[in-house]
């Protein structure tokens, strides 16, 4: 039996400045842990922003409590993040009117209030789709990059869209770095539609969203706060037969690793503030069954005192345990798939150490 | 910072390699010798790392036609092959695809694969003179099913011509990356052949099997179309009979091999290809061809205002 694990000061401390945003998706009783004189503070407030920024928020949370008593610093940091915000709102409908003859989901879109997302991932069907989308935004004179060794060459960055700032990023396949985590036909098979600004989007169906988020955090290392919220809010959507079908994808493509301890995280987190665990328990059995190395990351979590965000995975679980559990699940679809896929886990680790995650 | 961390694995990739090498050389015992020249393999990887950091940028300034170049070059070398009755619409649509793919810029190739004739010439020659063979008016009449070991030489002798083609065909494929489109393959040789020899053996398990296995690396796609309206099509069509005696024995051949037949009478050119590309799964080609075609036209503009 694990010990109970709390929370730290700056999740319980966002987590009370969106709960009303959240349409009654977070409808828990937490107050402030921090003073509102502590919090804005320029030393405090300045190192909150920072954290802000890691766990993928805006600054704009610090409106909610500090109004005028920001200095001007700090508040050029709000509107700028602000201003961000906006641009990405604007490219996601700029992106909606301009493919409308092309098949793509967008991808990584956390729907968590005040979420500050750098770019706008956009996964397309196949290599055909993507040169036209190319041909599309080239229409509409963006600068098109892309990538060589840390991506898919089939990877396209655009940017300065008719002079706008957003950035939109174009994947050939669900492939995080160079590690492919599902292909192209499970994403398309079951997208949804979500409404934003009366636009119809693409978007991948819950299960599929949840495995596409929480296999790329475990492939950069990281967890973000904005990140575990969103998947706490698909997890309590999803049912035994979703949750079965993530394992599968899961156990096809080498990821249960990934899966096994997001599940371990967001229980936790659930626990903390519904008293309940939202990942069932016969889910996490079957997740442990095909991950053999559950108990390292259980250690992993038992030595966790509170948890805090970003949440770092330890380097011994991924990628080194991950290597070995994916070398023996991708032995499966041949030896060379396996080899490049464990290849591809470094590669992933390696590159995640250098660019902190930036544009891949 | 990625050039430099390509700097780094370099200079360890190569030290690395020039190490083992002496070890490979000095040390006396077999196992270490395997076990050195593996971690040479690890230190080689690490060199094409190091050296793709340093040649290349990780983001590139990059171009839709360059894309689709890529994209063109990453594409393994397909087969596609079309068969069917004269008239049904096979050259055409082949030479309409060859069209598209040619100008996304496919390297394709047509290869005409009705008459594989080379070793078997003598024999033909030989049919003509002792009158198994007839000219009459513009077209020959092969009459070998009147002599039983003259019909089975024939159609052993033409397979295996056709086998010897075929191959030739597919290393020409390897070799030089084309992609190849076959008008006609070994089912017109088979209906054909079975016109002219009424030889059994056509139709037997084993002959079966190697058809199937000279048709397995292509896409193939059998047209057909009724007989009066072949006739109408092509004017080199001896007559109705002819036409009708190959419909039968094709639908003989598609069933026996699990094939899909495209009926042709009454679709127009344009209706067909649609038909054919689905078929194949490529009619998002055909999309991207709309694209090219209308950034092309847009710069054409462009230049002239």
């Amino acid at each position: 039996m694990m010990k109970p694990i709390g929370l730290d000061t700056f999740p319980l401390t966002v987590i009370s400045l969106i709960k009303d945003e959240y349409h009654g998706d977070l409808d828990v009783d937490i107050d402030l842990s921090l003073s509102k004189g502590e919090l804005c503070s320029k030393e405090h407030a300045f190192s909150f922003i920072r954290k802000l920024h890691f766990n993928k928020f805006s600054s704009e949370l610090l409106l909610k409590v500090c109004n005028n008593s920001l200095d001007n610093y700090l508040m050029n940091n709000i509107i700028i993040d602000k201003s961000k915000r906006l641009e990405r709102s604007k490219g996601i409908r700029f992106l909606s009117e301009i493919l409308k003859g092309i098949d793509y989901v967008l991808i990584k879109d956390l729907q968590v209030p005040y979420v500050l997302l750098s770019d706008i991932d956009v996964l397309i069907s196949n290599y055909i789709e993507l040169v036209k989308a190319a041909y599309v935004l080239e229409k509409e004179e963006c600068e098109l990059f892309s990538f060589r060794l840390l991506a898919h060459p089939f990877k396209i960055m655009a940017t300065n869209c008719k002079g706008d700032t957003f950035q939109i990023d174009l994947y050939p396949h669900p492939m995080w770095i160079r590690r492919q985590v599902a292909s192209n036909e499970d994403v398309f098979q079951t997208r949804n539609f979500r409404i934003l600004d009366n636009l119809k989007i693409p978007v991948p169906a819950p299960p599929m969203d949840f495995y596409i988020i929480a296999t790329h955090a475990w492939s950069h290392l990281t967890l973000s706060l904005a990140e575990a919220l969103y998947l706490l809010k698909i997890s309590k959507s999803l049912n035994e037969s979703d949750w079965f079908s993530i394992i599968e994808l899961a156990y096809e493509w080498g990821t249960a690793d990934s899966i096994f301890v997001i599940s371990l995280i967001l229980n936790i987190l659930s626990e903390n503030l519904y008293g309940y665990r939202v990942v069932p328990d016969n889910i996490l059995e079957e997740l442990e069954r095909i991950h053999k190395a559950s108990n390292e990351a259980k250690k992993w979590l038992k030595g966790v005192q509170k948890l805090d965000f970003p949440l770092i995975f330890p380097t011994y679980l991924s990628p080194f345990y991950s290597s070995l559990y994916s070398f023996r699940a991708l032995r499966r679809k041949g030896l060379m798939k396996a080899i490049y896929g464990v290849l591809s886990i470094y590669l992933s680790y390696f590159a995640s150490k250098i660019s902190k995650g930036e544009n891949i | 910072m990625d050039k430099l961390v390509g700097w780094v694995f370099t200079v360890i990739a190569v030290g690395g390699i020039s190490l083992l090498i002496y070890l490979f050389f000095s040390l006396a015992s077999v196992v270490l010798k395997i076990v050195s020249l593996f971690i040479t393999l690890l230190f080689y990887f690490m060199l094409v790392i190091g050296l793709k950091l340093i040649i290349y940028e990780p983001t590139n300034r990059t171009h839709p036609d360059l894309l689709l170049k890529q994209y063109i070059a990453s594409v393994r070398p397909i087969c596609i092959t079309f068969s069917g009755i004269d008239g049904s619409g096979k050259t055409t649509q082949i030479l309409l695809l060859n069209k598209l793919l040619g100008s996304l810029g496919f390297r394709t190739k047509i290869f005409w694969m009705r008459w594989p004739a080379f070793l078997s010439y003598p024999f033909l020659l030989l049919g003509r003179i002792i009158g198994l063979a007839l000219r009459k008016e513009k077209y020959i009449i092969h009459r070998y099913f009147f002599n039983k070991i003259y019909a089975k030489t024939i159609f052993f002798l033409l397979v295996f011509d056709y086998v010897v083609r075929y191959l030739i065909v597919k290393l020409l494929r390897k070799l030089f990356r084309y992609h190849i489109l076959m008008d006609r393959n070994i089912l017109d040789l088979i209906v054909d052949l079975y016109d002219w020899t009424r030889e059994p053996l056509i139709f037997s398990s084993v002959f079966i099997h190697l058809y199937k296995s000279l048709l397995k690396d292509c896409s193939i796609i059998v047209f057909d179309a009724i007989e009066e309206e072949a006739l109408k099509r092509k004017k080199d069509i001896p007559s109705l009979s002819y036409l009708r005696f190959r419909r039968r024995v094709f639908s003989i051949l598609v069933r026996l091999l699990g094939l899909h037949i495209i009926d042709t009478t009454k679709n127009s050119i344009a209706t067909t290809f649609k038909i054919a590309l689905n078929e194949l799964k490529l009619q998002s080609l055909l999309e991207l061809y709309k694209f090219v075609q209308l950034k092309n036209i847009n710069i054409e503009q462009g230049s002239q205002t």
